[in-house]
């Protein structure tokens, strides 16, 4: 047992749970606020869904779009919040909690990365609590957990490209042909099999470097080593974003992922100091403002769902930023950054559109137009569908009755996932 | 003989799904079905395939066989998860077609082509729709 408690139940510096929980929590609610909910729209669409798993299906309510875009909403208020001004393991469980649900209510949903966020999210919530960012997490069983996790999804994804097209570089010809041509130039017609070679090497040697990250700071022979899996596995991340493949906020992680879990403690310290470090003390009425601010920005939404789910996430809030003013701060920062992402971005745009698209594609025109009516409230500059709604009208006149066909010419709709 | 501690057995239990969860892939047949495998990049979803439907009917005693709509039946993400041959949305879609009065059997046709450019035999999943 004395080998295995050195290797699980050794102490590990506070800054790297402390750093990555903050940080995984400010992206995972720019995703869920920026890149999930708009696709919110096809969720029973046409009546029909499948749910992960058929348990599911039975257990949970039929996905509506309110019920997506609410969640969503909703547990990205409650990330950031938690971002901001730290979170208590119930506010960690809630958010891992209505993350999973939210990828798991419909099959449509199959990024892989939405499910190794619900097993490190779960690794967090595993973890000590309270220990702040300058100490020490006496027992690290739960970080290193977190850490075993992305070791062995990197040995998978590597024994997944141990096949003939991959070795050959056909898949990766396919698939990053434009944007790896500049490295064709350089290194000719072999530069696929080069390649995709090389990611294999790469993900086997993260595999490595994420187990060995298990000692990091107990041997400091393995400082530098991991630092420079760090730097290459945030580079092999950016190259794979900048490839063009469409992988989400895929790469967002697993860069933030490098940094955290194989940096030196130094470099994690400098960047902690640009957060707040701990608690400081300070009126209630902060955690009433985020409340507030929270239900104001999602009555003004107009984005189905958001009243309430931002409502539920408000009154979260107060009950816990009401003993700690920093996550009434993070609520009150949240509201703000929501409303400001809402007001500078297409987000609504884009949720409207896409609705219309998929429900003209099922044959919903009435309900079609009413959706671009509704992106045209919220379109960039000659990006309205005014010639569409017209289209619609058209074709429901002609037809002389309501929502029959779909024949009015291409529209976006919704296949990335 | 030592006392195995809460979080030890968790810490087993955890790698043992970890690393089994995939290794099941492996081992079980490769389903189509890649959600829990790791399998960023593979060749199979690089291969672009094509999905129709075709419901075969009983009127009056009379059976025929007509094609069933399925892009304007179900949102494009079914249709794509379809064409990478999710197993759970097969049986889902095909019991979905089985509703349509009169219908005795609903089929899917499914053809690819993978990246090197080859076409392998199309592929039917088909489904008897039992007594209404």
């Amino acid at each position: 047992m004395k080998v295995w408690d050195e290797v699980w139940h050794s102490p590990i510096r506070a800054v790297r749970p402390w750093l990555f929980e903050r940080l995984l929590l400010l992206l995972l609610a720019f995703d869920a606020w920026f890149l999930e909910a708009p696709h919110g729209g096809r969720l029973g669409a046409g009546g029909f869904n499948v749910a992960h798993a058929a348990w599911l299906g039975a257990m949970l309510p039929t996905p509506t779009p309110a019920l997506y875009v609410g969640l969503m909403l909703g547990i990205g208020a409650l990330a950031f919040a938690g971002a901001v001004g730290g979170a208590s393991r119930t506010h960690l469980a809630l958010v891992t909690a209505g993350w999973t649900w939210g990828w798991s209510m419909s099959l449509l949903d199959t990024w892989q990365h939405h499910y190794l966020l619900t097993l490190l999210l779960t690794c967090l919530c595993l973890s000590a609590r309270g220990v702040g960012r300058d100490g020490v997490v006496a027992d690290g069983w739960a970080w290193r957990l977190a850490a075993s996790t992305v070791a062995i999804v990197y040995l998978y994804a590597a024994i997944a490209k141990i096949d003939g097209d991959w070795l050959a570089g056909d898949d990766l010809r396919v698939a990053a042909h434009a944007a790896l041509a500049p490295v064709v130039d350089i290194l000719g017609p072999s530069a696929f099999q080069v390649l995709a070679i090389g990611a294999i090497v790469t993900e086997f040697s993260l595999c490595i470097a994420y187990i060995a990250s298990l000692w990091i700071d107990r041997l400091p022979a393995l400082r530098w080593p991991l630092a420079v899996a760090g730097t290459v596995g945030a580079g092999f991340h950016i190259a794979i974003q900048e490839s063009g493949f469409k992988i989400g906020w895929f790469s967002a992680y697993m860069v933030l992922s490098s940094c955290v879990f194989l940096m030196p403690e130094g470099a994690l310290q400098r960047v902690a100091g640009w957060l707040p470090a701990r608690e400081v003390p300070g009126p209630r009425a902060w955690a009433v403002l985020g409340g507030v601010g929270l239900l104001t920005v999602g009555v003004w939404a107009n984005l189905p769902g958001g009243g309430l789910a931002l409502g539920l996430a408000a009154g979260l809030l107060v009950v816990f930023g009401w003993r700690r003013s920093a996550v009434g701060i993070g609520g009150v920062a949240a509201a703000a950054s929501l409303a400001g992402l809402l007001e500078t971005t297409d987000v609504r745009f884009d949720y409207y559109r896409l609705l219309g698209g998929d429900l003209r594609h099922l044959g919903d025109l009435r309900g079609a137009i009413d959706a671009y009516r509704l992106a045209d409230v919220y379109a960039p500059p000659g990006e309205d569908r005014t010639v569409m709604v017209s289209r619609l009208e058209a074709e429901i006149g002609s037809a002389g009755s309501p929502a029959t066909s779909g024949s009015v010419g291409p529209e976006e709709t919704q296949t990335d996932q | 003989m030592p006392r195995v501690r809460p979080a030890d057995a968790l810490i087993a239990l955890w790698l043992l799904v970890q690393v089994g969860l995939p290794a099941a892939w492996y081992l079980g047949g490769q389903s189509p079905d890649q959600r829990f495998a790791w399998r960023m990049f593979s060749s199979d979803r690089l291969t672009h395939c094509k999905v129709s439907g075709a419901l075969t009917e009983v009127h009056d005693g009379v059976r025929s066989t007509r094609d069933a709509d399925l892009s304007h039946h179900y949102q494009d993400g079914w249709i794509s998860l379809l064409t990478h041959r999710n197993p759970d949305v097969e049986q889902a879609v095909l019991a979905d077609l089985c509703e349509e009065p009169d219908s005795v059997r609903a089929t899917l046709r499914l053809s690819c082509k993978r990246p090197d450019g080859t076409a392998p035999e199309p592929e039917r999943m088909s489904m008897d729709c039992g007594p209404k």
